[in-house]
């Protein structure tokens, strides 16, 4: 077979699956004419439709590129006109913006996307509403608890056991490692704990702050980041529920949903593009994050829609920035068997290829990318092996019986096409203890080596 | 077949027939028959599958199939790929709804071919093939989206307490959704059940619906929460009894559409490629010939021709 990028020449991958059937039943005799008509009349159909989709996907990456570049372009110009005169524009309701905040706000991101090619920032945008509806669904059907999360979902969803069971275990690994985290001390420590910032990066309407304030758990500064079209929705649906609005702390919040997003003495959410680092150094200033304090960085399902340079480049800056942090990422692994191929095409018909997974496709890769860019330490696990390993059997054993489950072997392929991996890099000690029970040796275990780019 | 009929049905068989003929000419475009046609069709199914045995003979030759799960296209493609119904004998191995957005038009059309060419289709009940379970799946949601009410659910899942447990391949090969049971030894046993309820969460019918092969020994407890998974020990055991050469069963996704365990005494089959439209899996069917020999034929996802009803909606994922 041909040893090529799968990512960048799916319509050859198309061709090579069919080939490898034809090689399959050509084997079988063919016993009857009509069965020998029926393959001749597939092949030629497939071949048709080959060269059908191949042309429709050009064309339709064209279109995804050229739309992204009148994104682009209505987003300077609008930041310009508002410069010029000087004036600060208010979004008349939560999606009156023009452009592409309002077919953001109007839910269509997964319409919009380009099927069949092309990486659109709406498409990625959207999967924020896809998660935070899965969220939902999961709360309903009493996997996880989380009282804030129904402000932000339109109109609720019924999901599949399976994705109730996979959005379980992200969530509960997620809360393990933040708990481990916001409860570490110093090691020998005897005053109080020091104090710690959360950095969410493609927060999208994560509702952990106010989750962590109602439970009196909240870290000394919580920093949410996105996209503009994201935060500016956050910020509107926070500034207009009090149930949210009175968890951003005893201080009045800057709140400027257009364009600065929410400045607050324990809560920043701020719009970012990741691709720019100067939109994270502005968001670093902005909120006031402090270098030296002990810093968690979440990144769930975000550096892997971002090109490799660009991902590797917000994991270096911030292992460049915090003296002392742990980055955790949920993303998913293993693009070259059956299940991954299949899940490339689907997120790229949907507008959101998964650009980054060629280039970490391994836990090892994973764990590799934080220890060559500036972190001490890394491990990275399957959900899988995560699932059965380090969640807690009785809470597991709880949510096992909420729903008939009748989906093994997709949910084991499932869960080992996704991963949980963190970085730390830490002089204090505070870390010490951060991380996944030792069920698992730790992988990879390496002084700083000098960064590659 | 025309016993019992009540309703305005014409006594001529050949007019039957006719209508049948254009029913499954419309089905097979994945257009769903109007509710009072599947009424009808269903009555006169459940004529025919209660005639039946819980260990339905089977003579060759016969195309062994896997699960569907309402993957209508896909199904589209087996016909094509292993010849229509009735030019190749079919037994299908249940799972026909459920998970795929088809589920309706799957089980009519196979329930319109049972009706039309009984003996040259044997079609098994899967665990899907259950009122529980078509409620969290799909099929029940289906039913409502395409019908606006339950009624077409309710007559399916009334007439899926009929369809036989298991089959027997010319006394040799023993086809059944799930697997072995601690409680059967012989076919025998399985002949005595009396099969017309719905799928029960223990027992001995449960467990030939829902048990799984296992590389262990002997009988374990299922992760699945019904039936057992049975090990190499078992199937041997049970095939020496029974004098059989294999357990044919389905109920598990396989990447390559079917698997053989268990040193040949058990294959599993699968016939929804792509599995839920997610998992990149090939599908298989099963042509055991005159002679009884064996061909494994793969197949993979239908081309889709730009259906416009195909929904552009892709799976879900954890985004």
């Amino acid at each position: 077979m041909y040893a090529r990028n799968a990512i960048s020449c799916s319509g050859d991958d198309d061709e090579r699956v069919a080939e490898a059937q034809w090689g399959v039943t050509q084997q079988q005799p063919c016993r009857s004419n009509h069965q020998r008509r029926a393959r001749e009349r597939d092949e030629r159909e497939r071949r048709e439709r080959r060269e059908r989709e191949e042309s429709e996907r050009e064309r339709l990456q064209r279109r995804a590129r050229e739309r992204d570049e009148r994104e682009r372009e209505k987003t300077r110009e609008r930041g310009e006109e508002r410069e010029k005169r000087g004036e600060e524009r208010r979004e008349r309701t939560m999606e009156g913006g023009t452009g592409a905040g309002t077919r953001l706000g109007m839910g269509m991101g997964m319409a919009m996307a380009a099927p069949g090619g092309g990486s659109s920032t709406v498409a990625v945008q959207a999967t924020n509403d896809d998660a935070t509806a899965s969220k939902l669904s999961c709360v309903t059907k009493g996997y996880i608890y989380d009282d804030f999360v129904h402000l932000f979902v339109r109109r609720s969803v019924k999901r599949a056991p399976i994705i109730n069971r996979g959005y379980y275990a992200r969530w509960a690994t997620m809360r393990m490692l933040l708990l481990q985290f916001l409860e570490s001390d110093l090691p020998n420590a005897s005053g109080p704990s020091p104090k710690k910032q959360i950095l969410s990066l493609g927060a999208g309407f994560d509702t952990t702050f106010f989750q962590l304030v109602a439970e009196g758990r909240a870290p000394h500064k919580f920093v949410e980041l996105d996209f503009l079209e994201v935060t500016k929705k956050k910020a509107m649906m926070i500034a207009t529920k009090e149930v949210l609005l009175s968890k951003l702390g005893p201080g009045k919040p800057e709140i400027d949903a257009g364009k600065e997003g929410i400045v607050s003495e324990r809560y920043s959410l701020l719009p970012c593009d990741l691709r720019n680092l100067k939109d994270l150094d502005d968001a670093f200033a902005k909120a006031e994050l402090d270098a030296k304090l002990p810093t968690l960085i979440f990144a769930e399902c975000v550096l892997i829609y971002m090109d490799p340079a660009a991902s590797r480049k917000v994991v270096k800056w911030c292992a460049d920035k915090f003296e002392s942090a742990a980055f955790v990422i949920y993303e998913q692994i293993h693009p070259d068997d059956a299940f991954g191929q299949q899940m490339l095409k689907n997120l790229e018909s949907r507008g959101c290829p998964l650009l980054g997974l060629h280039d970490t496709p391994t836990l090892e890769s994973k764990e590799r990318r934080f220890t060559d860019l500036g972190w001490q330490r890394a491990v990275a696990m399957d959900m899988d092996a995560i699932y059965h390993q380090q969640l807690d059997p009785v809470d597991r054993r709880r949510i096992e019986r909420l729903e008939i489950f009748d989906e093994f072997e997709e949910w084991n392929i499932m869960q080992a096409h996704y991963c949980v991996a963190y970085g730390v890099k830490d002089d204090t000690g505070v870390f010490y203890k951060f991380g996944f029970s030792q069920k698992k040796a730790e992988n990879v275990q390496k002084p700083i080596t000098p960064v590659i780019m | 077949m025309s016993k019992g009929e009540t309703m305005s049905v014409p006594p001529v068989s050949s007019n039957t027939h006719g209508q049948l003929d254009a029913q499954i000419a419309q089905l097979i475009q994945c257009k769903p028959l109007p509710e009072h046609e599947v009424r009808r069709l269903c009555e006169k199914a459940k004529e025919i599958l209660m005639e039946e045995n819980n260990v339905q003979p089977v003579k060759c030759p016969v195309t062994i199939c896997g699960d569907i799960h309402g993957q209508f296209h896909d199904l589209a493609e087996l016909f094509r790929i292993g010849g229509m119904c009735p030019d190749t004998n079919y037994l299908f191995m249940g799972d026909y709804v459920d998970r795929g957005y088809y589920s309706v038009e799957t089980a009519t059309l196979l329930v319109a071919l049972k009706v039309r060419y009984q003996d040259r289709i044997t079609i098994l009940r899967g665990n899907h093939e259950s009122r529980q379970i078509t409620q969290v799946y799909g099929f029940y949601d289906e039913c409502l989206r395409k019908y606006g009410n339950a009624n077409v659910w309710k007559i399916f899942t009334d007439l899926f307490d009929y369809f036989p447990l298991t089959a027997l391949v010319e006394s040799e090969i023993f086809c059944l959704h799930g697997g072995l049971s601690p409680s059967i030894d012989s076919l025998d046993h399985i002949r005595d059940l009396d099969r017309v309820q719905e799928v029960p969460h223990e027992g001995p019918m449960c467990d030939l619906l829902w048990s799984d092969p296992d590389d262990r020994c002997g009988w374990g407890i299922s992760p699945r929460g019904a039936g057992y998974t049975f090990g190499q020990d078992i199937s041997e055991q049970f095939n020496h009894n029974n004098n059989l050469k294999l357990v044919a069963r389905a109920h598990q996704l396989v990447m390559e559409g079917y698997n053989w365990g268990h040193e040949q005494k058990v294959v599993t089959i699968f016939s929804a490629p792509n599995y839920c439209y997610r998992c990149g899996n090939m599908a298989a069917i099963l042509e055991v010939d005159d002679n009884m020999g064996h061909t494994f034929i793969q197949f993979e996802p239908a081309p889709r021709r730009g259906e416009p009803d195909v929904t552009r909606r892709t799976p879900d994922y954890f985004l």
